[in-house]
């Protein structure tokens, strides 16, 4: 059988057949955009569940607000607890505090006497020492 | 002869869509149904797909951008309404799409409304054994006669890959005569 050659041989066609006068009587029902009516009953229960949902909003403000102040306090009061009986602390965590405590403390050693003097000739000091 | 952008917006005036609309029918129907009819096979299939699409046509009109030719944008929704048809046909018969086409394909001597002779009916055999993809870029290039760059916009792969695509269908097809 001789090869077939599709790009140099004369075009096959397809072989369909379409019924006669089928373009003449084909037609397309325009669609039409119909509005969309929605009953009374869901336009009630629409409106029913939209105030329910901002009651429940409005609501809930307080009652959340109120459980966070309580869980601020709460968190404090752990805290406190901690720092007052926790006798776990570490030799580490002491020493850190140390270092930062020495940082803070003022150091009377670099007062100059003659500044003090001079404070305390400036402001009136006998009052505190006296009561 | 008016242009597109004002065949479009006669389409969308609620005043003048139902005449321009008519008129988009009369002008489109005859190249759509012959590009449907070579995806789907059977004239009821065309038939029912061809409605879809001017259905379709019609609902998204007002989203078409004029970024392409109305004609490859009728063609791409035609184009994936016969695809949508055939997927959900072969969905109901529990096969795939490519499955079904080549059991139509074979079975095209019992259609009243194919009167193809042997040569013709090999032919839309062979072409049934290949990809989905082939399958259509063979059909657009050979029997609609489309341009690459036609094919290119309305199935949105680029030139190259269409070319690489019917040149690959064309081979096959041809292995197909040869083998049987």
């Amino acid at each position: 059988m001789k090869k077939l050659d599709l790009e140099n041989s004369p075009k096959i066609q397809s072989g369909f057949k379409i019924p006669d006068n089928y373009f003449e009587n084909f037609s397309v029902p325009l669609p039409k955009d119909e509005a969309k009516v929605i009953p009374f009953w869901k336009q009630a229960q629409y409106k029913l569940l939209t105030a329910a949902a901002v009651i429940a909003f409005v609501i809930s403000i307080p009652m959340l607000n109120f459980y966070f102040n309580n869980q601020q306090e709460k968190l404090q009061n752990d805290i406190e607890n901690y720092l007052v009986y926790n006798s776990a602390i570490t030799t580490d965590e002491l020493a850190e505090y140390q270092v930062d405590y020495k940082e803070n403390v003022f150091d009377f050693s670099n007062i100059n006497t003659e500044e003090i003097e001079e404070q305390l000739l400036e402001n009136d000091f006998e009052n505190y020492i006296l009561n | 002869m008016e242009n597109e952008k004002q065949f479009v917006a006669r389409l969308l005036n609620e005043k003048t869509q139902n005449v321009a609309f008519q008129e988009l029918v009369r002008l489109y129907q005859k190249p759509l149904y012959n590009h449907i009819r070579t995806i789907v096979l059977s004239h009821d299939d065309a038939d029912d797909v061809l409605q879809n699409t001017f259905v379709k046509v019609f609902q998204y009109l007002k989203n078409f951008k004029g970024e392409s030719k109305l004609f490859s944008w009728m063609y791409r929704i035609a184009t994936n309404e016969a695809i949508t048809f055939i997927n959900a046909k072969a969905k109901r018969n529990g096969i795939s799409g490519e499955a079904l086409l080549e059991k139509q394909a074979s079975n095209l001597e019992a259609d009243a409304f194919f009167d193809g002779n042997e040569i013709q009916l090999k032919l839309q055999k062979a072409i049934h054994t290949l990809p989905e993809k082939q399958q259509l870029v063979f059909k657009m290039k050979y029997f609609e006669e489309l341009k690459y760059e036609e094919i290119s916009e309305i199935l949105g792969t680029s030139v190259g890959a269409l070319k690489a695509s019917y040149h690959l269908a064309v081979k096959k097809i041809e292995s197909f005569f040869e083998e049987n």
